[in-house]
């Protein structure tokens, strides 16, 4: 397959699984990858230019790397600027969040989360929804949080890294009420059809999750339908189950809404559940 | 029941009748025990014993296990059933076959009456079977369970025709051996082809799945699936022709299944996310446990060994009994109230989630009467064992009376749910909802 700076790190990960070894070995920022839960996150998110940025190193890197197992480089990709997104190191701090008093200031630290193989990503959601106007979120975290920056981004939020060493980087959140952008319309023709990861990608930033397996029979159906009741409209409702579950789709198609369906095996269902 | 009509879910007059059936059934079976201990003291070929045995089988079990799998079939193989009409017939002939056949039995009149209950309960298996064949064919994958669940549906065939040759025997004696030698074939076939197989195959899914356990290798259940049919299709074949002594090592093969069988369940129960036992699934895992008994039972039974006569042919009642009402009964004792009120509560309420507050499955049946059904169930199991063991007719009694109690708390629960209808809901008030 072809690669440029723009090609995600899951599609070529899906065009080789070996891949990964390859990439691993680039930086040691790209271990994470190992850790399938990260993976997932990251992988479809995360572009080689991303990649590179958060690993410290050059697109030409991955290109080397990765030729050896068959992935060729476009012409135009091997000469495009890959300077474009600058180094968040290069960038001044703003003034602001240097003068900021303690009550403004709402500090979250995942580190242990994604040491302990769990999605954060509920978690920081949770924050940003639960920030005051004028607050603004201190992100501790591991690495360069890359996909939560485009995802934030879209609900309004500025942001700026700061990378303290190898593994702690300081991210913060405002909302720079200037920038605050309508959400993009989804309409039905634009989903249908849509992939999973797609829909996924679509819903950034509008998506809650809940974990049913833990829950008995009919505790999953309950649950779900009283997360979708109270669903505000243009976001989508993101569920890890057991199964494919077959009491609830009738439900779900007679209430109008539709689902998409990813099936991981063994015993991991995912379904995204979104308003037709 | 707009959603009803688009899910793989049968309509519940397909179902729920089955329930009913079977819960008065029970009764009525643990009515005639307290009217048949003086039958066990003898041989098992008895007029009482065969109608207790045939209630049992066919009224309580096999009617119960029909109903049930026509809600879970759908489910297991993810498809929809292929005929709920079939189903309709298959119930009208398997009850009016039922009644016939245990009247037939209580007062001995093994002519006409006899010979017209076994062709309605054969042409009931036979409609089952054809159901269950159609129904596995549209399955879009097939899997271990379906395995199970189309060779039991053959082999219950197989029992009726079995069941269909001795009726007519009685009045014209056209087989080569004496009548009981067929009927231990009769029974085995059932046991261990019909239920048997089907309890595994049911169970290998249901158990795990109210465990919330993961189950991923299945290896284990096409072992027990090979060794039961094989140990199975050896006895048939040594039975009727060879007459050898080697009956115990079919035993062994059916034992060695269902040893597979319940270590794959010990497996899945290790992973279990769900630490708390309920009331029926306890009652499972008593089942489970009981199943044990017939196991070593059907070694003693099939090596004939040097016991006294007398001794051996209570033994033989013993194993009998440790099959339908011990391991069997006490199955479905425990399973009817893992799926009964849940098939109540979806036709019920699956509309009102989420709108409405809505009760759970669990609220559905009174849990004193469950657990006190539970306890009287295993002290008259244990009673009727000792009693006829000991050759002890009060004994025997007092059991009876204890599954009488058993069979009234059951049926009260049951009709409890059955009659159950949604009432005076009250509309959720969600704080921040923006509908």
């Amino acid at each position: 397959m072809n690669l440029a700076a723009t090609t995600k790190i899951a599609a070529i990960l899906k065009a080789n699984p070996a891949a990964l070894e390859a990439i691993a070995g680039i930086s040691s920022h790209f271990e994470k990858l190992r850790n399938p839960l990260l993976r997932k996150l990251l992988a479809s998110r995360v572009s080689i230019a991303d990649a590179a940025r958060i690993g410290g190193c050059q697109v030409e890197d991955f290109y080397r790397e990765l030729a050896p197992l068959g992935f060729t480089v476009a012409k135009s990709a091997a000469t495009e600027n890959t300077e474009t997104a600058p180094s968040a190191a290069t960038v001044q701090k703003p003034a602001f969040l240097q003068e900021l008093a303690p009550d403004q200031l709402l500090v979250l630290d995942v580190r242990q989360q994604i040491a302990g193989g769990s999605d954060p990503f509920r978690l920081i959601m949770d924050a940003v929804n639960t920030l005051p106007a004028t607050g603004t979120l201190l992100l501790i975290n591991t690495f360069e949080p890359t996909p939560l920056l485009a995802i934030l981004e879209k609900k309004g939020f500025r942001h700026f890294v700061e990378i303290l060493g190898p593994d702690l980087v300081h991210t913060y959140f405002w909302k720079d009420t200037a920038l605050v952008a309508p959400a993009p319309e989804l309409t039905t023709t634009e989903t249908e059809g849509a992939t999973f990861e797609e829909l996924l990608t679509a819903y950034a930033g509008k998506i809650r999750s809940v974990d049913v397996r833990g829950l008995e029979m009919p505790q999953p159906m309950v649950t779900i339908l009283q997360r979708l009741a109270q669903l505000p409209d243009r976001e989508a409702l993101y569920v890890h189950h057991k199964r494919v579950p077959q009491f609830l789709l009738p439900q779900l198609q007679e209430r109008g809404f539709a689902v998409s369906i990813k099936d991981a095996g063994a015993g991991d269902v995912y379904l995204l559940i979104y308003k037709k | 029941m707009a959603a009803a009509s688009t899910s793989n879910s049968p309509a519940r007059w397909v179902v729920l009748p089955h329930y009913a059936f079977a819960a008065l059934s029970f009764v009525v079976l643990s009515v005639l025990l307290l009217f048949s201990t003086d039958a066990f003291g003898g041989h098992y070929f008895n007029p009482k014993l065969l109608t207790l045995t045939h209630v049992t089988v066919l009224g309580w079990a096999t009617m119960l296990i029909f109903g049930a799998l026509y809600q879970l079939l759908p489910v297991l193989l993810d498809c929809r059933l292929y005929s709920e009409k079939l189903a309709i017939y298959t119930f009208g002939l398997l009850a009016s076959g039922t009644v016939l056949l245990a009247c037939a039995f209580w007062h001995f009149q093994v002519g006409a009456l006899l010979q017209v209950a076994a062709i309605l309960l054969f042409a009931a298996f036979l409609l089952f079977t054809i159901n269950v064949f159609q129904t596995a064919r549209k399955a879009p994958k097939w899997t271990i369970e379906a395995d199970f669940i189309v060779t039991a549906s053959l082999w219950l065939l197989v029992t009726g025709l079995v069941g269909v040759l001795m009726a007519f025997n009685f009045t014209y004696a056209f087989l080569p051996e004496q009548h009981v030698h067929y009927l231990q074939l009769h029974a085995h076939i059932g046991m261990a082809g019909w239920f048997l197989l089907l309890i595994i195959g049911v169970g290998s899914k249901l158990i795990p799945m109210f465990l919330l356990a993961h189950t991923e290798n299945t290896k284990k259940l096409n072992w027990a699936y090979n060794f039961v049919n094989g140990g199975l299709v050896l006895f048939i074949f040594d039975h009727l022709f060879l007459h050898t002594v080697f009956v115990p090592l079919y035993a062994a093969l059916v034992a060695a299944g269902v040893g597979l069988f319940l270590w794959f369940l010990y497996e899945a129960a290790q992973t279990r996310q769900r630490q708390d036992v309920d009331l029926g699934m306890k009652q499972t895992f008593v089942a489970l446990a009981l199943l044990l008994l017939p196991l070593v039972l059907v070694f003693v039974v099939s090596s004939k060994g040097s016991l006294p006569q007398e001794l051996l042919s209570s033994l033989y009642l013993v194993y009998g009994l440790s099959v339908f009402l011990g391991f069997l009964s006490a199955l479905i004792l425990g399973q009817t109230f893992k799926t009964l009120p849940f098939i109540i509560w979806m036709h019920a309420y699956e509309d009102y989630v989420g709108r409405f507050k809505t009760p759970l499955p669990k609220d559905l049946y009174i849990h004193t009467l469950l657990r006190w059904q539970n306890l009287c169930y295993l002290a008259g199991f244990i009673l009727l064992i000792m009693g006829v063991l000991l050759r002890m007719p009060p004994v025997i009694l007092a059991g009876a009376i204890c599954f009488t109690v058993t069979a009234l708390l059951y049926a009260t629960n049951v009709f409890r749910m059955l009659l159950h209808k949604a009432h005076n809901l009250k509309p959720f008030t969600y704080g921040n909802a923006n509908a």
